[in-house]
């Protein structure tokens, strides 16, 4: 148990270390380790967990909270899981940024930061997109997934439609098809 | 005159803890837009600008970037006590709200149409992931080198699933070097 915990620690923080461009950059990672490498959930406990992070309010990073969380079981053991796995993601990178901050960060010339960014993004977008293929794939060809993941792609990329507007239009066309 | 208006609206630990436990509460669907409006409307802790800077900083640190950001702004503000302060109330409650969340769900999984109402909505979740890739790729849509980038780490993580460390090391210094961040400036 304990080893555990300290198992999805250590994979929380090699995470965070990874999350290059934001937290959703991970989310193909935390799939790799936890459901591929590990088996501590299967690819469709994945997707709903990851759906539940989206309903909860806070930063992105939650899935890693929920599959600490999942990992160790949910109840008591899950509660500690979860909060010892944000702990271990947020910790040292915080400390990463302050000293960063301090030091010299606000340092580089603004030139060179453009082109940082620059060089980042792509690989941001990429890592955005492949989180969206991998819980897209987690799913199944069911016709409703196909039917809601392209539905949502199109309103998100090209209308100001809220995210929690198309997550429960995705979850009503979910709950309709059982009905069918 | 600008030293004595810092020093007052220097902030305490507890109360960086409440202002981003404030922030991360109400931050649904991503915390940018309510930790831009928290600090720059409304607290007018930093200005637009500044926030943009700090923002972009913390988005070339490893880390959740709005984290990252409010490590700074409490460290700033209170030093290591204050950065502690600020990203426990960025986080402490939300992982306690989508625990519960997940206990409460985990209660009525059994009812077929709930299941198939996670089912839709993990889709959607699916789908805002590839619509905010969509939209954060507008500046490299028509850019040759962003695109081929875009394709070799698309490639390299969603179809040959490769470890994520391993694409970094050799994506993160590449493509840095394509677009030119080592080379010489001149003044």
């Amino acid at each position: 148990m304990i080893l555990l915990l300290l198992h999805v620690m250590a994979v929380s923080l090699g995470l965070s270390l990874l999350a290059v461009g934001g937290a959703i950059a991970i989310v193909p990672e935390v799939y790799r380790i936890a459901v591929v490498s590990n088996g501590w959930l299967t690819p469709a406990r994945f997707a709903e967990l990851y759906a539940i992070s989206q309903f909860a309010p806070g930063p992105n990073a939650m899935i890693v909270a929920l599959v600490g969380w999942e990992a160790l079981g949910g109840r008591f053991g899950g509660w500690v899981g979860g909060l010892a796995a944000m702990a271990a993601f947020v910790g040292p990178t915080s400390v990463i940024s302050v000293l960063a901050f301090r030091s010299w960060a606000a340092r580089i010339p603004p030139a060179r930061q453009v082109l940082i960014r620059a060089g980042l993004l792509p690989l941001s977008v990429a890592l955005v997109a492949s989180s969206g293929v991998l819980i897209t794939m987690s799913l199944g060809a069911v016709p409703v997934v196909l039917l809601v993941v392209g539905a949502v792609t199109a309103a998100s990329a090209l209308t100001k439609a809220h995210p929690l507007l198309l997550m429960a239009a995705g979850a009503a066309a979910g709950a309709a098809s059982t009905l069918l | 005159m600008d030293g004595e208006d810092r020093q007052a609206a220097r902030l305490t630990p507890p109360e960086l803890f409440l202002l981003f436990l404030g922030i991360s509460v109400q931050s649904f669907g991503g915390t940018l837009p309510f930790t831009r409006r928290a600090l720059v409307e409304r607290r007018r802790l930093l200005s637009g600008p500044e926030f943009a800077e700090m923002l972009a900083l913390g988005q070339m640190l490893p880390g959740p970037n709005v984290i990252n950001l409010s490590a700074a702004l409490g460290d700033r503000h209170a030093g290591p006590r204050g950065a502690a302060a600020a990203v426990a109330g960025m986080v402490v409650v939300p992982v306690l709200i989508v625990m519960a969340l997940a206990t409460l769900v985990g209660t009525v999984t059994h009812l077929a149409a709930v299941q198939g109402a996670l089912l839709g909505m993990a889709a959607a979740a699916a789908g805002l992931l590839l619509g905010t890739a969509w939209r954060m790729a507008e500046p490299i849509r028509r850019a040759p080198l962003g695109l081929l980038v875009f394709a070799a780490v698309f490639g390299a993580v969603a179809l040959l699933r490769l470890p994520l460390a391993l694409v970094l090391l050799a994506a993160v210094p590449l493509s840095l070097a394509l677009h030119g961040v080592f080379g010489r400036f001149r003044q």
